[in-house]
């Protein structure tokens, strides 16, 4: 709540305020032409100003990020070392080169990029739930959902996308968590534990349970939701690689099954009882 | 009795002007009020904010801001920086509005994008009724809108998929068109245009548009004087 009254009042008065600056300032007169060029002129050219300190006030420049300010000094000590200390004098404007001046210029802009770094806010819908999380931009929606959410259904198996475990369901896509930043994510994410409606499974958790499709069942949140994806996908008439007719819903066969769960790798090598539970669930 | 009579009338004039570009805004309104309650305001702040900024492309800026994890003064920093285009604005209009300065900074609110275009005259001076009929009108579909967005946008679902996003650029690009009748005119809508289009990747938004608005020079020339006097 706060927040919305700060962000109302604060964009109510500088409209205000800069609505009323003008006639204000210069009503009810006759202005000349040329004077109005100087303020249309100057305007942008303050406001250039005031941005452009700001920038650099924060360390950027504009257009140059610290990111890049600190490949460029890396790559200048790089080039150093490498042809000698008059090369680097010559890049620097004739200055011959001081051991420290780079190293300290480095470590400032490291530290700089540190501080620019790193945790952002973000709204995540799962399962239907709206969540406000906190999370290092660079963790992975699969880290989140487990670590953050508690959302422990989706199973890191290899980490790197290949087995499938993690899979989730984005507005009723599949995909592999452990690939997927989580800042990327603005679709609603449903996992394993938003399959079924209250008490009642999902017709394909049913299924898995009917046709004992599992051992150990790690792999099985992964192989449930990847299965609801593929059953959407076919009844979209999305066509897979071993699709004949492209034209129309796809008609799940064993071969369509398999081909389409291909992602999802079973160690227990449960696969002769899950195809015909997702068979079956697909109806 | 005349006068307050022609006054009316143009304050009427302004309202039928400012229709299309109101329908127009009440959409984008829509779609700012979705796009408000998903950034996590509440329905009650989108629609207050609305009611109260009534600004358009500041709104958006500042809530796509919050949405994106920044604070809220970095937020109003972008309103401010979108908004400041209304300063030459609001000094164009500045010798049309008549009486002592809180009153002419209340007139002065009225003044957004389109009826600001709308009351330009010929010679350079603003019909103020025509301003704020055009203003009223565009003031009610953008609250009006925004309660329909934020309170139906349940129901309304993504609103880029409904092209609601792309009726912001149609609606500046039909405000050119009308005011970009003469040939210096059009050159001067080209150079702004290029000149925004040439900055978009290196400044924060808000920028392009004010350094653009240097495209409006061309109008000062000598010769172009000369040409609008003839």
């Amino acid at each position: 709540v706060n927040t919305s009254v700060a962000l109302i009042a604060g964009c109510a008065l500088v409209t205000a305020a800069i609505k009323a600056a003008g006639p204000v300032a210069l009503g009810g007169r006759e202005l000349p032409r040329r004077f109005i060029a100087v303020v249309t002129l100057l305007a942008p050219a303050l406001l250039a100003a005031l941005v452009a300190t700001q920038a650099l006030a924060n360390g950027r420049t504009l257009g140059i990020g610290p990111r890049r300010m600190e490949d460029r000094l890396d790559h200048r000590l790089r080039d150093r070392r490498r042809r000698g200390h008059r090369r680097a004098a010559r890049a620097l404007g004739g200055r011959p080169p001081k051991g420290h001046h780079f190293a300290v210029r480095l470590e400032r802009v490291r530290s700089l990029r540190r501080m620019h770094a790193q945790r952002i806010q973000l709204i995540l819908t799962v399962n239907g739930e709206r969540h406000e999380v906190d999370v290092d931009t660079r963790s992975t929606l699969l880290d989140v959902l487990r670590e953050q959410l508690g959302l422990t259904g989706a199973k890191k198996g290899c980490d790197h996308g290949q087995c499938g475990a993690c899979t989730v369901l984005l507005d009723g896509r599949r995909v592999n968590s452990c690939l997927l930043l989580a800042v990327a994510v603005r679709e609603e994410v449903t996992t394993i534990e938003g399959l079924a409606d209250g008490d009642e499974l999902h017709p394909v958790q049913a299924a898995f349970v009917e046709h004992d499709a599992f051992q150990c069942g790690y792999c099985t949140p992964g192989q449930i939701c990847s299965a609801v994806g593929a059953i959407g996908e076919a009844r979209d008439g999305w066509p897979s690689a071993v699709t004949e007719d492209l034209e129309g819903a796809v008609e799940l066969s064993e071969r369509e099954i398999r081909e389409r769960m291909s992602g999802n790798i079973c160690r227990c090598g449960a696969y002769a009882n899950i195809v015909p539970a997702i068979a079956e669930a697909a109806g | 009795v005349n006068e307050r009579f022609s006054k009316r009338r143009t304050f009427r004039a302004g309202l039928r002007a400012g229709l299309p570009f109101a329908l127009a805004g009440g959409v984008v309104a829509i779609s700012f009020g979705v796009l408000a309650t998903q950034a996590g305001l509440s329905p009650l702040a989108a629609i207050l904010m609305s009611a109260i900024v009534f600004a358009g492309s500041a709104q958006f800026a500042a809530v796509a801001i919050l949405a994106g994890g920044g604070g809220v003064g970095s937020a109003v920093g972008a309103a401010a920086l979108m908004n400041s285009r209304f300063l030459p604005m609001g000094v164009a209009v500045a010798p049309s509005l008549p009486g002592r300065a809180p009153w002419r900074a209340a007139q002065g609110q009225t003044v957004v994008d389109a009826s600001w275009a709308l009351a330009a005259r010929e010679d350079g001076s603003f019909d103020r009724w025509l301003l704020f009929g055009s203003s009223a009108i565009q003031y009610l579909t953008w609250t009006g809108g925004t309660i329909a967005g934020a309170l139906g946008g349940d129901i309304l679902g993504d609103p880029a998929k409904l092209g609601l996003d792309a009726v912001y650029p149609a609606f500046f690009l039909a405000l050119l068109i009308s005011e970009a009748r003469s040939r210096r005119a059009r050159s001067a809508a080209a150079l702004g245009a290029l000149i925004a289009l040439a900055l978009v990747p290196f400044t924060p938004a808000g920028v392009p548009v004010l350094v653009a608005s240097l495209g409006a020079l061309i109008g000062l020339t000598r010769r172009a004087q000369v040409e609008a006097a003839a």
